[in-house]
């Protein structure tokens, strides 16, 4: 079992590695870029003063990037803020920027290439007017991209800055409008909060968990997706010590209908990042489980793409490229699916030498 | 150097400054250049605490033959294009360097040469134009330590300078230059028509590796400029001029944040700080002999 | 001239704020933003205002005519709202609603503190 799961479930343990060991666990965390989540996690358990000096000295100058990043996403908050002042709409951010404003341990450490956020179908246009005239710039100039974001996607095409860069992509609902599995936006905005002393707003707890189980299991491409397994475990370490979130959760997810990708959210994590969770919760989510086709065909692929490759070990292509599969294929209705990755594949192909 | 072979690959542990560089090459014309450059230094324990995984590979098997190629990775990523096999030296240095800028983040790190005399560092940052690295390998054999020719490590803990003495690329004319200047330099083979034009490395001076671990305190400043045939000008440079040009000439100040700024700021306040022009490199090697406080007891 | 009275001036995050002065100029460091900037003297001196409290406009540039010993003049009310507006481009400072400040014209607060995740030692 690699030796970052190992810690992730128990961190204590670092005080028994090696130095082989040491290099070996380095190696994974480098490797997905987890450094400052890795050092932030063992400081806020005590364990700085059991970590030699070098992997130590390492794991703490790796918290810079990420802080930069947090801090240039805060400005571009406030100049979102700016541009939207003359716009009668709520604003509610998800993922980072949410996790990072409200403070959650899930944050510590963690960068972000987007600042996700969701307004009111109604406000879509509203709002992409007042950043196009306030200086945002569409990123895909392409016109079927321009209208596979707007007609299929949940989003608009992705906006940014000249002058910072930072993409901004602007979401009316959590899922793509083809997609199988439609939650309710305004279930969402329902049960979402303000953040303290802001007009900014943020999904409940259990709407934030079932949102990044729905990202990783639903409609994300699961290679590459262990940051997000570490937010859900991140976020369910944190969130299932409170009673109501711990019965909130399933009601939550039949009403969304993400009922299947928690359940995986809930057992990968458990399995893979030994997430300590109630047994009456993992109860009241069994009937959530699949059937045990898909359900064998999960437990295989996805722990070797999802889970820290040994440094010698090949990435698991094979697998991923199913999963890949599948994530479009939840994502858009089967004859779409071929034009699509068609596109894809002529495009980058014709990006090479 | 540690090193031992494995039936495709040679595997070499070497020191390099601060940090401790795993490498894996099959590529055969590695291993003499390695042990030009690295052997001098103190030789890492075999389970040293390893700061950067590196891999020369060769290039796809296709090309094998008829053009073979070198790639650079680094831990899992594989960062650049393929070079030419034969420029596979020039590849992994250049490769090295980019990998410390992107984590060496328990230094400040300054784009500057850096020599030491004393105890006490002079940092030359490499502005365009400069003629840092031509100037930083003249001055190493005019009576200075070489501590490093790309890289000025700033600590956190006193801010001191910390040695990175690597193989210094010397570009066209530069070669030339170094060789008549300093006979007792030892340069490497030239590499033609590589990306930045012709090069060959200058090989750190063996006390610059037997006392890279030996820090230095930070002293002067002096942004050098060489202008050909000018007349040496030589004066002093205002703190806030001196902060702000290094600040845009460091891989990592941005990201450091405010610790960045505030040991920059420590830094300049400890410093004597001095902008130059100079035509020839005669001039400016004698005036850097009267910085403040240099011989003093 | 937009600076209407009833709105005070201040700096939008004083602690995240770090300084270096040299001779006539400052070098400035902006945590939240991950921005740094050099500020000639009167800009830094007008910022160092607004970082001790909040001040109106007309109160600020009266001030600073004191302090830098020159008359109160149209084209130094100008000046000083240039200084701020500068200020306020760069995320320094920002303009709040006074308490005595009409309520609701229908535009959101502007601003706002947010919840920072915990400030880290500086290493």
């Amino acid at each position: 079992m690699s030796l970052l799961l190992q810690i992730i479930a128990d961190p204590a343990t670092v005080a028994t590695l090696s130095p082989q060991q040491w290099n070996v666990l380095m190696q994974e965390v480098r490797g997905l870029r987890i450094d400052a989540r890795i050092g932030l996690l063992l400081e806020a358990q005590g364990l700085a003063g059991v970590c030699p000096a070098d992997p130590w000295h390492e794991l703490r100058a790796q918290r810079h990037p990420p802080q930069l990043v947090q801090a240039q996403m805060r400005l571009e908050l406030r100049k979102v803020l700016k541009a939207l002042a003359g716009v009668d709409t709520p604003l509610l951010l998800l993922k980072g920027a949410a996790y990072m404003l409200a403070g959650l341990p899930v944050a510590q450490g963690r960068a972000f290439t987007d600042l996700d956020i969701l307004v009111p179908r109604n406000r879509l246009e509203a709002v992409e007017a007042a950043l196009l005239g306030a200086g945002w710039r569409h990123q895909k100039s392409d016109d079927y991209d321009q209208r596979y974001y707007r007609r299929w996607m949940h989003e608009l095409p992705p906006l940014y800055h000249p002058e910072r860069g930072i993409v901004i992509d602007v979401h009316h609902s959590i899922l793509p409008l083809t997609s199988r599995v439609q939650p309710d936006p305004g279930l969402l905005w329902a049960d979402s909060a303000a953040l303290p002393g802001s007009t900014l707003r943020v999904l409940s707890p259990a709407d934030m968990v079932l949102h990044s189980a729905a990202h990783l299991f639903h409609d994300g491409e699961i290679s590459g997706g262990f940051g997000n397994l570490l937010d859900l475990h991140l976020l369910l370490t944190d969130f299932v010590r409170d009673a109501d979130f711990r019965a909130r959760l399933p009601e939550r997810a039949a009403q969304l209908q993400l009922g299947r990708p928690l359940y995986y959210a809930l057992s990968f994590s458990q399995d893979l990042c030994g997430t300590r969770l109630p047994d009456a919760l993992v109860a009241h989510c069994r009937h959530f489980a699949p059937g045990p086709v898909p359900g064998w065909l999960m437990r295989t692929l996805v722990p070797p793409v999802l889970g820290p490759r040994h440094p010698r070990h090949r990435p698991a292509a094979f697998a991923a490229w199913l999963l890949y599969l599948r994530s479009h294929w939840l994502r858009m209705r089967p004859g779409l699916l071929a034009v699509h990755l068609t596109r894809k594949a002529l495009r980058r192909a014709s990006a090479q030498p | 150097m540690l090193s031992y072979s494995t039936s495709s690959a040679q595997n070499f542990l070497y020191r390099s400054g601060p940090f401790v560089v795993r490498l894996r090459t099959p590529i055969k014309g590695l291993q003499p250049l390695l042990r030009w450059c690295y052997d001098a230094a103190e030789e890492p324990a075999a389970d040293a605490y390893v700061h950067l995984n590196l891999r020369v590979d060769q290039g796809p098997l296709r090309r094998r033959f008829l053009k073979p190629q070198a790639v650079f990775r680094f831990e899992n990523r594989t960062p650049f294009e393929p070079y030419p096999q034969n420029h596979a030296f020039p590849l992994l240095e250049w490769g090295t360097n980019w990998c410390i800028a992107m984590r060496g983040h328990r230094f400040l790190m300054l784009h500057a040469g850096v020599l030491e005399r004393g105890g006490q560092a002079l940092i030359l940052p490499a502005m365009p134009g400069s003629g840092k690295t031509t100037l930083t390998a003249a001055l190493a054999y005019r009576g200075w330590r070489f501590l490093s020719d790309e890289f000025a490590l700033i600590d956190g803990d006193r801010g001191h300078v910390h040695p990175l003495p690597r193989a210094a690329p010397l570009k066209n004319n530069a070669i030339d230059v170094i060789r008549a200047l300093a006979p007792a330099a030892e340069i490497g083979p030239v590499f033609e028509k590589t990306r930045k034009g012709t090069v060959a490395h200058l090989r750190p001076p063996r006390d610059a590796l037997e006392r890279q671990h030996e820090t230095a305190a930070p002293a002067w400043i002096v942004f050098p400029r060489y202008i050909a045939g000018h007349d040496l000008r030589i004066g002093r440079l205002s703190r806030s001029m001196a902060f702000t040009r290094l600040s845009q000439n460091s891989f990592n100040y941005r990201i450091l944040g405010a610790t960045g700024f505030e040991r920059l700021a420590t830094l300049i306040r400890r410093c004597a700080c001095f902008s130059a022009e100079y035509g020839r490199l005669d001039d400016i090697a004698a005036a850097l002999e009267g910085l403040p406080g240099l011989h003093a007891p | 001239m937009d600076d209407a009275t009833g709105c005070n001036w201040g700096a939008v995050a004083p602690s995240a704020l770090h300084w270096a002065e040299w001779d006539t100029e400052t070098s400035l460091f902006n945590a939240d933003t991950g921005e740094t900037h050099l500020l000639s003297e009167l800009p830094a001196t007008t910022l160092r205002l607004l970082c001790e409290r909040d001040w109106t406009f007309d109160a600020l540039y009266a001030h600073l005519a004191s302090l830098c010993e020159t008359d109160v003049t149209p084209a130094w009310q100008e000046k000083i709202a240039g200084v701020l507006h500068s200020l306020e481009a760069l995320e320094l400072v920002e303009q709040r609603a006074a308490a005595t400040a009409r309520g609701g014209d229908g535009t959101r607060p502007r601003g706002g503190t947010f919840q920072r995740s915990e400030e880290h030692a500086v290493v």
